[in-house]
């Protein structure tokens, strides 16, 4: 170690390390239409939520369903949105929607419960443009309440 | 983790051989030891590819191979320790983790065994997987009360609502409170947001109001609400007055002020230690940092919130409570003592 080319040597493989340092990835991203119809029971009425969702992401032990990818608001009846999908962490789309009844833009509060929500998984999501329809109507309730569904005995 | 965080490490470990600060924090010439109840574990390898690239982020381009080993060692039991160490800290809590959608993995099991290298100095808090609740809630129940009755050295529960992704008022998910309350394990639970990609921001994953139904079900379950409402995404203390309100209204629920010491924020410490005070909350306040973060976080959270309590008016009693009795109190312990100095 005492030999001043090894010391030359080292130092420069340090430089070399340390300069390397890559730059993050761009994320892989697909451009993707999903359009559909939310609907509501009759007599339902207000603004919608809607939000996009990886039906999985990730692999072994981080591997696990509905991971956020986009949201924008529209309202009852037919729908039609363009985002990017992210290729690299997951697959599947699941469109979850919510109608606010109340116009409080809060999906229910403690004290009012009425806000309506479904979900629906995407057939064919590996597809540019996905047709996806989705039923309002359970209170108060969040994606996870649709998805995974319970296994069928 | 932040720019300066090679700096900081090369600091830290070219001073650790000058000893560290005595057990305590010295207030109107006395010293009052300090529990940190909010402390995170973890492994690089359980970091999601987002969060990955959000702690790397804060790392200058040249270094960043260097994050895993960091990281590694940060989340460590070990890391933790010299954490505590180097603030002058005397116990804290670790926590386990499943948020993969958001911050990623530290299973009960790992934080059991990173406890167990000091189990008088650190005190393990047990979480339960929720990401695929209608299809393995029974199992996931089943796992968490066992986790809970045989690993070594876990004291409490951790939940973090907003990045596991269920409402506050999803009573699908009442069979966690059930089993804390059963087992006397706290549930320390996160409120509000964070910046940390995918963590939900709607008020049913964040305002501890909508937890209310569940503190009056389970009475005898004792709620700790995280971040007591500071919403660290958008700087506000956007939930913290109904975070008080519940701690005063209710016998089983306290408040942990996680990341308000925090540079980040700065600007609101000195309301939000106003409103407790105000409130005469004092004895429903137990203190966190939400470290280790990266070195150093620690001490300089505790720092900067003890500055804040003296400069807000808080007695002497009243800090003591925070910063270590109130745990006691909750975790049913000892009280933790430091000598005084001469």
């Amino acid at each position: 170690m005492n030999d001043p080319v090894v010391k030359r040597l080292l130092a420069l493989l340090i430089t070399i390390f340390v300069l390397a340092g890559c730059s993050e990835p761009e994320p892989n991203l697909r451009s993707m239409t999903v359009a559909g119809n939310v609907s509501a029971p009759e007599g339902v009425s207000g603004p919608v939520e809607i939000w996009l969702y990886h039906e999985w992401s990730l692999e072994g032990d981080l591997r696990h369903p509905l991971q956020f990818i986009d949201t924008f608001k529209g309202s009852l009846g037919p729908y039609e949105h363009s985002f990017d999908y992210p290729v690299d962490i997951g697959e599947g789309l699941v469109v979850y929607a919510w109608v606010d009844t109340d116009g409080d833009g809060v999906n229910c509060t403690p004290q009012v419960r009425n806000d309506l929500a479904g979900l629906t998984v995407a057939e064919n999501a590996d597809q540019d443009r996905v047709e996806v329809d989705v039923l309002v109507g359970e209170p108060c309730r969040g994606p996870d309440f649709f998805y995974p569904p319970a296994p069928q005995n | 983790m932040r720019p300066g965080l090679i700096i900081v490490l090369a600091a830290v470990l070219l001073t650790a051989g000058c000893g560290n600060p005595p057990p305590g924090v010295e207030v109107d010439g006395q010293r009052l030891p300090v529990v940190d109840l909010h402390l995170h574990a973890g492994t690089w390898d359980q970091l999601p590819p987002w969060f990955q690239n959000r702690v790397s982020e804060r790392v200058p381009r040249g270094f960043k191979w260097t994050v895993r080993l960091l990281s590694d060692y940060t989340l460590s039991g070990k890391g933790i320790l010299g954490e505590l160490d180097r603030g002058g800290i005397s116990a804290g809590g670790v926590f386990a983790l499943y948020s993969p959608h958001t911050t990623g993995l530290a299973p009960n099991e790992f934080v059991s065994e990173q406890v167990s290298i000091d189990p008088q100095r650190l005190y393990g808090f047990a979480s339960i997987r929720v990401d695929q609740w209608n299809v393995d809630q029974q199992a996931q129940l089943a796992k968490f009360e066992s986790d809970l009755k045989n690993l070594p050295h876990m004291v409490g529960v951790k939940l973090a609502h907003a990045h596991q992704q269920f409402r506050f008022d999803d009573e699908r998910y009442y069979g966690i409170y059930e089993v804390a309350g059963r087992l006397g394990k706290p549930i320390y639970l996160h409120t509000a947001t964070s910046p940390n990609p995918g963590t939900r921001f709607e008020p049913p994953y964040c305002d501890p109001a909508y937890l209310e139904e569940a503190i009056q079900r389970y009475p005898g379950t004792v709620f700790i609400l995280g971040h007591a409402g500071w919403d660290s995404r958008d700087k506000t203390l956007k939930y913290a007055d109904a975070a008080i309100a519940l701690a005063l209204r209710y016998d089983n629920v306290y408040m942990e002020p996680g990341a308000l010491g925090a540079r980040r924020a700065e600007a609101v410490l000195p309301d939000f230690l106003g409103r407790i005070k105000r409130a005469n909350a004092a004895h429903k306040l137990i203190y966190g940092s939400d470290g280790p973060q990266f070195p150093t976080y620690a001490k300089s959270h505790l720092g900067a919130f003890v500055a804040g309590m003296q400069n807000a008016g808080f007695t002497t009693e009243e800090m003591r409570m925070i910063l270590a009795d109130n745990f006691s109190q909750v975790f049913g312990l000892p009280k933790f003592e430091v000598a005084n100095s001469e």
